[in-house]
């Protein structure tokens, strides 16, 4: 019972920080909205995801939750880990460009630099 | 014919030793490429020193960025032969001849060193059953016979750094070179080096969790 009542709080607490943020991405603010409530409704009335579990031919409903969250955690994460990649290379573009731009090459005399 | 060679010194926090690698090396007549890898100490100004040419991330994003930067104006300037060389002080300058005489006798187009073949000091054995055991790992998956891996000092025809594109930014280049050498099928060679490590340089180097971090940056990219 405890835990189901903090499972509540942290759902509706994502929800509302959903809702604040929702400016940023509407359609991730519609997809954890949805999820959330999804969550909500499964820690309120836990019978409703038995009956899906059995469809499913899961054993506990509880299981079948703990999987779905799992594939989707996974696939969000293997989503930023390549998002993060291309955003990395193309810092490392305008870096390496930058650091040629900004050359310090020494004297034309073979002297040293004039730093 | 003269062939025009860039040696390449990726460079991270080494204001403390910088200095004294590239006094030995400015007794060579070859061009030297220093790139401060967003560098916190005076690594910049040491090197600022000598007649060199530095260039400056503005921020740190590792040695396999900091090569590529340093091999593409190596390009720029009109190089034939790129050599890479740690900025630690483990390489010894001599060996920089014995790298790049394949290229220039015997054409070819990768020369990697081997602390294996040639000499090595103070490597633990954690360190050399781990580059063992890359070393297995890399001919299977790369096709390609080294017996050393991850060696700071190899060697670049003009073709194969024109053709070779490090994207690993970290540690992991020194695979992804081996990896692109079979990919483009440019021909190789592994030539003995020697190799001090110092306490400086053991401590500087990667410590042996970093070598799984490796691992799998090199993994994720395959």
């Amino acid at each position: 019972m405890i835990f189901q009542f903090f499972l509540v709080i942290v759902f509706l607490g994502l929800m509302y920080y959903a809702m604040q943020q929702r400016k940023e991405s509407y359609a991730a603010f519609l997809i954890i909205e949805l999820l959330c409530f999804f969550g909500l409704i499964a820690s309120i009335f836990p019978h409703i995801t038995a009956y899906f579990a059995a469809l499913a031919g899961v054993g506990r409903g509880v299981d079948l939750l703990f999987y779905l969250y799992m594939v989707i955690a996974l696939i969000v994460a293997f989503r930023y880990y390549i998002l993060l990649r291309k955003f990395e290379q193309q810092l490392t573009i305008l870096a390496r460009l930058q650091a040629i731009q900004e050359v310090i090459a020494p004297g034309k005399n073979g002297q040293d630099n004039p730093l | 014919m003269n062939q025009r060679i860039c040696v390449v010194i990726a460079a991270y926090n080494e204001g403390g030793k910088i200095g004294e690698v590239l006094a030995q090396l400015c007794t060579l007549s070859h061009d030297i490429i220093v790139v401060d890898d967003g560098s916190k100490d005076n690594t910049t100004s040491e090197a600022a020193r000598y007649p060199v040419h530095i260039l400056r991330h503005p921020f740190n994003m590792g040695q396999g960025a900091a090569l590529q930067t340093g091999i593409l104006y190596s390009l720029m300037l009109g190089s034939d032969i790129i050599v890479t060389f740690d900025a630690d002080g483990q390489h010894c300058i001599e060996d920089i001849a014995v790298i790049t005489r394949p290229i220039i006798e015997e054409s070819v187009d990768v020369v990697f060193g081997s602390r294996f073949l040639g000499h090595c000091e103070n490597l633990s054995h954690m360190r050399k059953w781990f580059l063992q055991f890359m070393a297995v790992f890399s001919k299977r998956v790369h096709g390609i016979s080294l017996t050393d891996v991850n060696c700071g000092i190899r060697a670049f025809s003009k073709r194969a750094a024109r053709g070779i594109d490090i994207k690993q930014n970290r540690m992991a280049h020194a695979l992804e070179i081996i990896g692109q050498t079979a990919q483009h099928g440019f021909s190789y060679k592994e030539v003995p080096v020697t190799i001090h490590y110092t306490e400086y340089s053991l401590n500087k180097g990667q410590k042996f969790g970093g070598a799984f971090a490796i691992f799998f940056d090199w993994i994720m990219r395959l």
